[in-house]
């Protein structure tokens, strides 16, 4: 069974050129078949690289890399939706929506459904699929029930035979997206408002850390968007994913080493590294960070079972 | 009048492992488990809210009250017992409110909002959330009147007593007679105990201040012996 | 000027409180059934089937609707009850329900076309297009707006969606994009979606530290309140954190959203109907915001403007603020 890996959109707001050659060296060195590119958190930092995007777009698929275009995770405005225009009209690749608002504009197109989408049962991911839905990437708090379930789905049409059940793609690494706001806490952190931030968010590569009252590391935020602390990470699940039907693992960008981290879990997934190597070597990528993982086991999603 | 000092809270205590255990006074254990039957005679529908809770025990920590209470859910009627602050509860409550008197009667009543009186800090919650908000959504709903319920427990002398309370309690408003009510009762049966608790308390008191000064002297002495 | 009178929807997490609010002068009561298939999944919270029935039973006689929220997102594998709370609501013969899964959405529009449906809060519709996505393939004929948008947002909506608008005046604040918050699971496991519950009561522990009080949820410490601090619910956005070496409330301070001043606005903006929060609270409550809020829809539609008296010990942190419709945080 063929197994992909598809990098995540990078969600924070890092330097254009910073942005150009993170994602350069992604096309050119990580193992890894489909690259999400596209502003999901803030339209406001997109005209830094949207000028960037022909030359990007151009290397990734140079390197045989299939592009997806990303949209905004919650949409309100006109700003918010120019993106997803902008990511239809530039016909770059399949573009995935993050908000029920863009589905409009895609409907009968193949598309991708983006986590901020939720998917929970058969009932939706069938409606998806009639939609146009050609993968869908499942909300991070799903158990191991739910992922099975859906994933089963994608061999087994429901009632529809003359269209194909979506692909399910599952996030193996990177923070949990928590949640998603009209307001910006990065911007309140900084004691700005959101119109006046003066970006605020470039502050923070990896996302602003929050900590409880007794000082543990407990989320992070990210312009509007309010992330775990820790990395979620499902190495460890990785056979059970296969097992359950999954054959696309998303891994969502942080400041480490994002080619080393592709390279594991292309390892991994090819069995070329065994379990506890694979572990040790993300633990020392992962630095001091702590990995989760208890969502897939159905508990408190800031668990490493 | 009685006077009603404000000892210290019984959930305190209990997180800070303090001894407490039931009052063992027939007549108040007598007049607790009658109320609680009358109540579930009149609601039928509080315990069955609270199947689910069946064996948790909740305290129930009058601020301006020297006893609290410890009710324990069961599948059918619960079991009240009062509590001094003298000995071991059998079993650590799951939960404990703690509030005035009036607030608690109050929000058995349906009176006044529960949440309210906690973000405004009248009320003092610790334990099992669960088990307070389940006990305080079933009762919200039964629409309780504490005074029918009094009445209620009084059995076949149900209505004299009910024409005792009006005679006692006229120009009362009704949470106030409630309270009244309530606070009468307890203490009534417990003052005695407790005028006989503080006597002993201040005969403890004398005797730990008595010793205090024993074990100071020598170091006094001791201090005058170096300085000559 | 005259405006037109706004729909006051109004909550009740008992048959107690539906009476409650019914008298108090409410144009429709929502509801949730007592299982997982709504958004306030609380312990004694909450309706039974017969409860269901007796509670329209009061009030349609009296003049008033019965909406009921099935607005939790099915499990995979588990889309039954959710079904059945479906078919029973159309039996017993609300008026609408409100619903946040498109999946619930798709059985319902085939099921039963003829039944009512509301888009939930829960399904954070922003924009008109979501909006038109939901009326087109499932018929809605209304949505409740999420509790962050400004005036104009409002308007905007209004204006160019294709079916009615509900928004909050009154009640809880929710700052996230409602639906779509993974916070409550990730600390406790459990989360509006999942469960019906946010920050479930189950994890909640008060612990006191002398004068203070600790407030946990799950394994972490999310508040600590000084002495005679007035307090808010423990959800973890109202929760106080620590951010570039300092502690506040960075997501949301404890207060509750107050919009009666606004209401003329509102009216005028296109809007349909007016939400109270609260199915978790005292029917004392419901009587007294139902009754406050019931005098401020009547003097907005006299022309003037309602002011915010009397309510304020009911809310978190003691204090209620005109929320994100006044665009200050922008």
């Amino acid at each position: 069974m063929t197994t992909l890996l598809t990098l995540g959109p990078l969600l924070y707001h890092w330097p254009a050129e910073a942005w150009r050659d993170f994602y350069f060296r992604i096309a050119d060195e990580a193992p890894v078949a489909s690259v999400c590119m596209g502003e999901v958190v803030c339209p406001k930092r997109a005209p830094f690289t949207f000028p960037l995007y022909e030359e990007v777009i151009e290397r990734l698929q140079a390197a045989g890399k299939e592009v997806v275009l990303s949209t905004p995770a919650l949409i309100t405005d006109h700003r918010d939706l120019a993106l997803v225009k902008d990511a239809v009209e530039l016909g770059a690749g399949l573009v995935e929506a993050n908000d029920v608002a863009a589905l409009p504009l895609l409907t009968g197109k193949p598309h991708v459904i983006g986590p901020y989408i939720n998917v929970y049962n058969e009932s939706t991911l069938a409606r998806m699929a009639a939609d146009g839905a050609v993968r869908v990437t499942l909300p991070a708090e799903l158990p191991a029930a739910s992922i099975g379930k859906l994933a089963e789905q994608d061999s087994a049409a429901i009632g529809m035979p003359e269209i194909g059940m979506p692909m399910i793609e599952i996030q193996v690494f990177g923070r949990w997206p928590l949640a998603i706001s009209a307001r910006c806490y990065h911007a309140r952190a900084y004691e700005r408002s959101k119109d006046g931030c003066l970006y605020a968010c470039g502050e923070d590569p990896d996302g602003l850390p929050v900590e409880t009252l007794d000082d543990e590391p407990f989320l992070v935020v990210n312009g509007v968007q309010t992330q775990s602390a820790s990395y979620g990470c499902l190495l460890n699940e990785l056979d059970l994913l296969k097992a359950c039907g999954v054959r696309r693992f998303r891994l969502s960008p942080q400041t480490i080493g994002m080619i080393e981290v592709a390279r594991l879990f292309r390892d991994r997934l090819d069995g070329r590294i065994d379990r506890e190597e694979a572990s040790v070597a993300l633990r020392q990528l992962a630095g001091h960070t702590a990995l989760s993982n208890g969502f897939f086991h159905g508990r408190e999603g800031a668990q490493f079972v | 009048m009685l006077d009603f000092r404000s000892p210290p809270p019984l959930s305190g205590a209990l997180v800070a492992g303090l001894p407490l255990r039931l009052l063992p006074t027939p007549p108040l254990a007598w007049f607790l488990q009658q109320t609680a039957d009358a109540f579930c005679r009149l609601h039928p529908g509080v315990p069955e809210r609270l199947t689910d809770y069946a064996g948790r025990h909740l305290l129930l920590d009058p601020s301006d009250l020297p006893v609290a209470f410890i009710l324990t859910l069961t599948d059918s009627t619960p079991r009240i017992a009062a509590v001094g602050q003298d000995r071991q509860v059998p079993e650590a409550p799951d939960a404990s409110v703690r509030g005035a008197l009036a607030d608690l009667t109050a929000l058995l009543e349906g009176e006044v909002d529960g949440d309210a009186l906690f973000f405004s800090r009248h009320l003092q919650i610790t334990g099992d959330m669960e088990l307070v908000l389940a006990l305080r959504n079933a009762l919200d709903d039964a629409r309780v009147d504490l005074r029918r319920i009094i009445g209620e427990s009084f059995g076949h002398a149900a209505p004299l007593a009910r024409a005792a309370l009006d005679a006692a309690l006229g120009g009362y408003t009704r949470l106030d007679r409630g309270v009244s009510l309530l606070g009468r009762a307890v203490t009534a049966v417990t003052q005695e105990r407790l005028d006989r608790q503080s006597s002993e308390i201040e005969k403890l008191r004398a005797e730990v201040r008595e010793l205090r000064t024993q074990r100071r002297r020598p170091a006094t002495q001791r201090q005058r012996e170096d300085i000559s | 000027m005259s405006l037109p009178r706004l729909e006051l929807v109004c909550p009740a997490g008992t048959p107690a409180a539906l009476e409650a609010a019914v008298d108090a002068g409410a144009d429709t009561v929502y509801l949730g059934f007592r299982d997982c298939t709504n958004a306030r999944n609380f312990p004694g919270l909450n309706f039974s089937r017969k409860e269901l029935e007796a509670a329209i039973a009061y009030a349609h006689p009296r003049g008033s609707k019965v909406y009921l929220a099935i607005n939790s997102f099915p499990q995979a594998g588990n889309e039954g009850p959710w079904r059945q709370a479906v078919d029973d609501a159309a039996g017993l013969g609300v008026d609408a329900i409100i619903v946040s899964d498109i999946g619930v959405l798709d059985y319902t529009a085939r099921r039963h076309p003829d039944l009512r449906r509301h888009l939930s809060v829960q399904a954070s519709a922003a924009h008109p297009l979501a909006l038109a996505y939901y009326h087109r393939n499932f018929g809605i004929t209304r949505a409740v707006l999420p509790r962050v948008l400004t005036v104009p947002q409002v308007k905007e909506i209004a204006t160019e969606a294709p079916v009615e608008t509900e928004v909050f005046v009154y009640g809880g604040m929710c700052p996230m994009a409602e639906g779509r918050c993974a916070l409550s699971s990730y600390a406790t496991g459990r989360s509006p979606n999942t469960a019906g519950v946010c920050s479930p009561a189950s994890h909640v522990r008060y612990v006191p530290e002398g004068e203070r009080v600790q407030v946990r949820l799950g394994d972490f410490t999310i508040n600590r309140f000084e002495s005679g601090e007035p307090s808010g619910y423990p959800t973890l956005c109202k929760g106080r954190f620590k951010a570039r070496g300092h502690a506040s409330y960075l997501f949301e301070d404890p207060v509750s959203l107050d919009a009666r001043p606004l209401i003329p606005e509102l009216a005028a903006a296109g809007v349909k109907a007016l939400k109270i929060e609260g199915r978790q609270r005292g029917r004392a409550y419901i009587a007294q915001v139902v009754g406050a809020l019931r005098e401020a829809v009547e003097k907005a539609a006299a022309g003037r403007t309602p002011e915010t008296t009397s309510l304020a010990a009911l809310s978190e942190g003691g204090r209620g603020t005109g929320g994100a419709y006044r665009k200050d945080w922008r």
